[in-house]
This record gives structure tokens, C-alpha cells and sequence, in this order.
């Protein structure tokens, strides 16, 4: 069973995934090929903007008026013989679900892709039932038999070798231990066939629902998405409030936006839109259809402007594989089921502030992950938004005080920089304190509590006005 | 207050709205896709996209892909066939050329078609735009033959091509079908080190036979 590392150790999960040269090299690698084909894939779509600017509207407009699309697809979905469930936290999510496995799983359920299964732990829960719950994407099924959660959103096992895979398959599934990708991948649709087979109910998340004829859309490249919402006797997907789009026509722009974001696919291979269950007993499909819509503090999120553009993310990924500090420490640093620059901002709104305060500062504001967010979220600022939250709240010394002292410290930087004289004078005597105690004086305060996790760089020895006057001398 | 009413009052709460309030109508999606391509092109353009994902594009419009599936079953000779009971596949299996091959029933059970080595289908539309068929489960009985075998056959009438997605999700039947499956190309992963493997869960063929 895969933990969370704590995410109110963000600093010291960080230190040690640093420390893991073959799993920094193998995320790397993979995070820049995604984002090489997403800028491919971009740079050649002239109207990638408008697309951008479309879908952030029609998310934006869908959000303000969310109640009445949740209500239009809840009568929507109803009337074409899909149950309704409402879930108002992780637990209300975990008693519906467990009530279903229990009644239809005949002991195993299968699963495909879902984060928000994840974000309300439903793997755990069912394993405490003494049910079966088999993940059957690839890199997700990898994950479970790795006891691991994801590591990304979209490719749940990128920080993996290929060797790593085949000694664990070797341990867990019985392949030869040099097993190249094709024969492990093999290996995982005999061993998940089987599962297929047999499983009484599958549980799938949702990339959107649709309000005006209350279908679920689900993409994918595998295949596991399809068998698990048609093999099964039962099938309940979990979605979250958020993911509702008001009519078929808006999936035009997003189902052109997501693969390209997520992969650089311009279409994933699958995509399924589901509208309730089979309508006679001959059918192929399943006999039920559950969709149980999640809150979870998604509600509270709408408030403000600011706050509410989280809910516009399609978890497409992008913003992981751009992010420096995500390439760097990867994703089970920030100890939630959300890594990344999306999940710095989404996992703080979702848990108590207090548990994800140091995940806010996980972040050099570059703004890349802004840059490349198919629906035009602006993350930095509400990493901002969010970092202040946390100081406002946090006991110690109060923000004013410290907004005081910034302020002091910045007008007498200003005065000094106004008068060439005094700044000649004040840089020559930091550059020679720095030549004469530089190691000492990094390791008082306040240098010394800056260089947590940062490298003072040392005063060049000879300044930019002296190399100006030497220019063009040997 | 159940979970229902509870949740529909945060987010009216947060939104600072007045219970039960219409919302005015979405913005408009624009006209994303090309449209001014003509049946020759859209079919050339089909092919490449298909091909680029790496499926198998093949031209049988002679003869409603006779020949072509004849010489499909040949290669692959599969033991069991499963087909979908769309009248242009059953003409394929009644024909006294291809009769002898082990054609399951298109109700046969789960479990023969788990065990079956080919699928054939038809497709009831296609886009030219990304390669992708269209498949609608409520026109034709093809959801596991589609899916479970290792090779898939589609049988796509030329007229059902269409240029872009938005095309398609416009014609679209409505009330829509229980199920609606879009495919372009064969199952495929890149999980394990970004390695392109085909034939996840889904086919690892995939011939599209134009009639």
C-alpha cells in the first residue's frame, strides 16, 4: 500500500529525493521528451492561443455557474439510467464506493486512471474491506505493486527505469529480470485480463461531465479505461464537481487542448463518452452506472477569483514537466496525491493550510508552468496569493514587522545606489569583507538562515566599472 | 441536510447566488478545425494521421473489402473471428470465400471473446483530422469486438468521413448512444521509460478498410 511522505516536510523530502541521482536523471529525461512534444506538437498549431483563451472561458462561465450545471447533469444523467451519488468529503466518497464494491465486486474491483480515487484513498479502504482493487494502467499497476503512489499525474511511474520495472516484475509477476518494455507490458495484459475477467464492478474517474446530456468523457491510450467501463457487471466513476462542462460542443476545444498538453498526442488513442448504462438486457456494457460527484473542498475554492481558477485544471501535466523544482525533487517530495506547481496551489486548498504551508514555497515563481497551462492558469499568482495566506496565519513573528524591516532594508539600498560615491565605497567594503570573512559571514544570521538550501555566491574580485575602464587594454 | 443539498449550498454560498438562479448561455466555441477539405482530401489526410499512429489504412471500396479482409485473414490466419452484427461485416462472413474461417456469433459470450484472435467491425464515422473512428455502440454491436481481440479490422464507409472533431461531435445522434468510443490508432503505453509499446489492453493492429 503506497503512503504519502508528510507534506509538512516538504524541505526535507526535498533534501533527500536530491539525493537520488537515478531517479532525478530518469524524471528528467522523461518530463523534457513531454515537453519537447508539447512544444512540437504547440509550435505548430497556429491557433493555439485562441484554443487557450476559449476553453479558459467556457471553464470560467461553467465555474461561476456551477450549482445549475451540477443539477442539469445530475437530471441529465438520471433520466438516461446513470445513479447519482453526492459526496461531500473523502469519507462520504469512500462509504459509497465500499458500499458498492461490497454489494457487486464479487471481492475484486478493477480501477482505471483516477486521481481523485487517490485523493480520497479509496485503495486503502478497500484493501482494509478485504477487497481487491487492481490499478490496470500500466504505470499506475506498477505503482501499486511497487507500494508507491503516483509519482505524475499523467504518467504515474515516469521516475522508474526500465531495469527497476523488470527486477520488480520479476519479484511480483514472475518475468525474466532483463525484461525489455515490450515483454513487461506483455506480461501486465495477461496477468490484468484475468482480472478483467472477473471483476464485478470498475472504477474510473472522468475528464469531464457534461452538463446538457449528462455523459462522462474519459480519455486514454491503453485500452484499460474501456474494458474497465464495459467488462464489468457495474461501473462508478468518481468526479470531482469540477470537471463539469456545460455542453458536447465545449469538448471540441479540451479534447484538443489535453493530449497535446499531457503527451503532445494531437488525440489520445481512446476516448469514451459514456451516457448511462446499457438500455436493454442484450446490450454489451454494464447493467449499472454510478457517478459519484465529490466536493471535498473544491466548493470553497470558488470564492474568489483568484482561488477559483484552480478549478479550471484538466490535469493535463504540462505544468510538472516544465517545473525546475518538480524535475528536481519529482513527486512524492510534496507528500499529496497533486506534485508539481498544481499541486502546490491545488493541495494547500484542499487540506488544511496549516499541514501544505511549506508547498506555496516550493517554487521559484519562473512562471513556466503558467506559460504552457492549456487553460491560461495563473499559478505564481496564486502562489502568492497563497504564500501570503500562510503568513498571515502563521504564528511567530507577525508580517507586519517583517514588511518593516523589508522596507528599511530596501530604501537604504536605494539611497545607496543613488550616490555613486557612497556606492563605490560600500561595494568596496562589502567586497573585501567578503574576500576576509565571506565563510564566516555566511554562517551568522542573517546570510545564514538565507543559505538554507541556496549558495551565496561569492563578490567578483574585480567590479563591472573596473572592467569597463580596462576594456579594450591587454 | 444531505450531502447533495449541502454541497449545492457551499458552492451557491461561495458564488454568492440566490438558489435555483438560470445560467445564461456558454461561450461559443469558435469553428476550430479545417472544414474546406474535399472527399479526396479528407481521405488522404485520414490515411497519414492513421498511419502516423501507426494503424493500416486499405482501400476496398470495389468490392465492400472483400478482397482486402480475404487477404487480412490469410496473413493473420486467426482461429476465432469475432464480428459485430453491422450488415456489412455479416456480408463479409456469409461470403462463400471467407465462410470457412471460425466466425463467432455477434452475441457470442465474454469469454470467446477474450479468447478470440481478430475483431472486425465497422466504423459509423471517421475523422480526417486526427485519424479517428468513430464508433457507436447503438448502431452496431461492436463494443468487445472492437476492443478485446489483438487485431482489429474496421470497416469505414467513405461517405462517413468527416473532417474535424467538432464535425463529428455535431453529428453526433441525439439523444446520444450509451456509448460512444473514439479510437485512433492501436492500444499503446509509453509507461515504462517512455518506450512506445503497442497492444496494451486494447489491439495492437489496427486496419481501417475503406468500402
Amino acid at each position: 500500500m503506497g503512503e504519502h511522505l508528510p507534506m509538512e516536510q516538504f524541505p526535507a523530502n526535498a533534501r533527500a529525493a536530491l539525493q537520488n541521482d537515478v531517479q532525478r536523471h530518469a524524471l528528467r529525461a522523461a518530463a523534457n521528451v513531454f515537453d519537447e512534444r508539447r512544444r512540437t506538437t504547440v509550435s505548430t498549431t497556429p491557433d493555439w492561443q485562441l484554443w487557450r483563451e476559449t476553453a479558459r472561458a467556457v471553464k470560467e462561465h461553467t465555474l461561476l455557474h456551477l450549482d445549475h450545471y451540477l443539477v442539469e447533469f445530475e437530471r441529465n444523467a438520471i433520466a438516461r439510467g446513470a445513479q447519482v451519488h453526492w459526496a461531500a468529503d473523502a469519507a462520504d466518497a469512500v462509504r459509497i464506493l465500499l458500499d458498492l464494491a461490497r454489494r457487486c465486486g464479487f471481492g475484486i474491483c478493477v480501477k482505471s486512471k483516477s486521481m481523485t480515487t487517490e485523493e480520497v484513498r479509496l485503495n486503502e479502504a478497500l484493501e482494509h474491506a478485504g477487497i481487491e482493487a487492481v490499478e490496470t494502467d500500466l504505470g499506475e499497476w506498477i505503482q501499486q505493486l511497487a507500494g508507491e503512489v503516483p509519482f505524475h499525474i499523467v504518467v504515474p511511474a515516469i521516475h522508474k527505469t526500465r531495469g527497476q520495472i523488470a527486477e520488480l516484475f520479476a519479484e511480483k509477476v514472475g518475468t525474466p529480470k532483463d525484461s525489455d518494455a515490450a515483454t513487461l507490458t506483455a506480461a501486465a495484459r495477461e496477468k490484468l485480463r484475468a482480472k478483467f475477467a472477473t471483476a464485478g464492478l470498475g472504477i474510473s474517474g472522468a475528464n469531464f461531465a457534461i452538463a446538457e446530456t449528462g455523459s462522462l468523457l474519459i480519455l486514454e491510450n491503453e485500452g484499460n479505461v474501456r474494458l474497465t467501463t464495459s467488462v464489468p457487471k457495474v461501473h462508478v466513476a468518481l468526479v470531482g464537481i469540477e470537471k463539469v462542462l456545460p455542453r458536447v460542443a465545449d469538448l471540441d476545444v479540451f479534447l484538443r487542448l489535453l493530449p497535446r498538453s499531457g503527451t503532445g498526442q494531437a488525440l489520445t488513442t481512446y476516448q469514451s463518452l459514456l451516457t448511462g448504462p446499457k438500455q436493454k438486457g442484450t446490450d454489451e456494457g454494464p447493467g449499472e452506472m454510478h457517478i459519484v460527484l465529490l466536493d471535498n473542498g473544491r466548493a470553497k475554492m470558488l470564492g474568489e477569483e483568484v482561488t477559483r481558477q484552480s478549478l479550471a485544471c484538466i490535469r493535463c501535466g504540462a505544468c510538472l514537466n516544465v517545473c525546475p523544482v518538480y524535475q528536481q525533487v519529482g513527486g512524492h517530495a510534496y507528500g499529496s496525491v497533486y506534485p508539481g506547481p498544481i499541486g502546490a496551489v491545488v493541495t494547500p486548498q484542499l487540506v488544511p493550510l496549516a499541514r501544505a504551508a511549506q508547498l506555496p514555497f516550493a517554487s521559484s515563481l519562473c512562471g513556466a508552468c503558467r506559460d504552457v497551462c492549456p487553460v491560461k492558469i495563473d499559478i505564481p499568482r496564486l502562489l502568492l496569493h497563497l504564500r501570503a495566506a500562510v503568513r498571515e496565519g502563521s504564528p511567530g513573528k507577525p508580517a507586519a514587522q517583517a514588511r518593516f524591516f523589508e522596507r528599511c532594508t530596501m530604501r537604504l539600498a536605494a539611497f545607496v545606489m543613488a550616490r555613486p560615491r557612497l556606492y563605490r565605497f560600500a561595494s568596496g567594503g562589502a567586497r573585501l569583507a567578503d574576500r576576509l570573512f565571506g565563510p564566516l559571514l555566511q554562517r551568522l544570521p542573517p546570510l545564514s538562515k538565507w543559505r538554507k538550501g541556496r549558495t551565496v555566491p561569492r563578490l567578483a574580485h574585480r567590479n563591472f566599472r573596473t572592467l569597463w575602464q580596462q576594456r579594450g587594454k591587454p | 441536510m444531505n450531502a447533495r443539498d449541502r454541497i449545492l449550498q457551499a458552492v451557491r454560498g461561495h458564488l454568492g447566488r440566490t438558489d435555483g438562479a438560470a445560467a445564461p448561455p456558454p461561450p461559443p466555441v469558435p469553428l476550430l478545425g479545417r472544414v474546406d477539405l474535399d472527399a479526396g482530401e479528407k481521405l488522404k489526410q485520414f490515411g497519414e494521421r492513421l498511419v502516423a499512429v501507426g494503424g493500416h489504412l486499405h482501400i476496398g471500396m470495389q468490392d465492400g473489402g472483400l478482397t482486402v479482409v480475404r487477404e487480412l485473414l490469410a496473413r493473420y490466419a486467426p482461429l476465432t473471428i469475432a464480428r459485430s452484427d453491422a450488415p456489412t461485416v455479416t456480408a463479409l462472413c456469409e461470403h462463400d470465400s471467407l465462410r470457412q474461417h471460425g466466425w463467432l456469433s455477434p452475441a457470442a459470450s465474454k469469454a470467446e471473446l477474450f479468447a478470440a484472435d481478430l475483431g472486425i467491425t465497422a466504423a459509423q464515422w471517421a475523422i480526417a483530422e486526427t485519424g479517428t473512428l468513430v464508433l457507436d455502440m447503438q448502431q452496431e454491436r461492436h463494443r468487445f469486438a472492437s476492443l478485446l481481440p489483438p487485431v482489429h479490422i474496421a470497416l469505414l464507409p467513405h461517405a462517413r468521413l468527416l473532417a474535424n472533431l467538432g464535425e463529428a461531435l455535431k453529428t453526433l445522434p441525439r439523444p446520444l448512444p450509451p456509448t460512444v468510443t473514439f479510437v485512433t490508432g492501436p492500444s499503446r503505453t509509453a509507461d515504462i521509460e517512455l518506450q512506445l509499446v503497442v497492444g496494451v489492453h486494447g489491439p495492437r493492429e489496427l486496419h481501417v478498410v475503406v468500402i
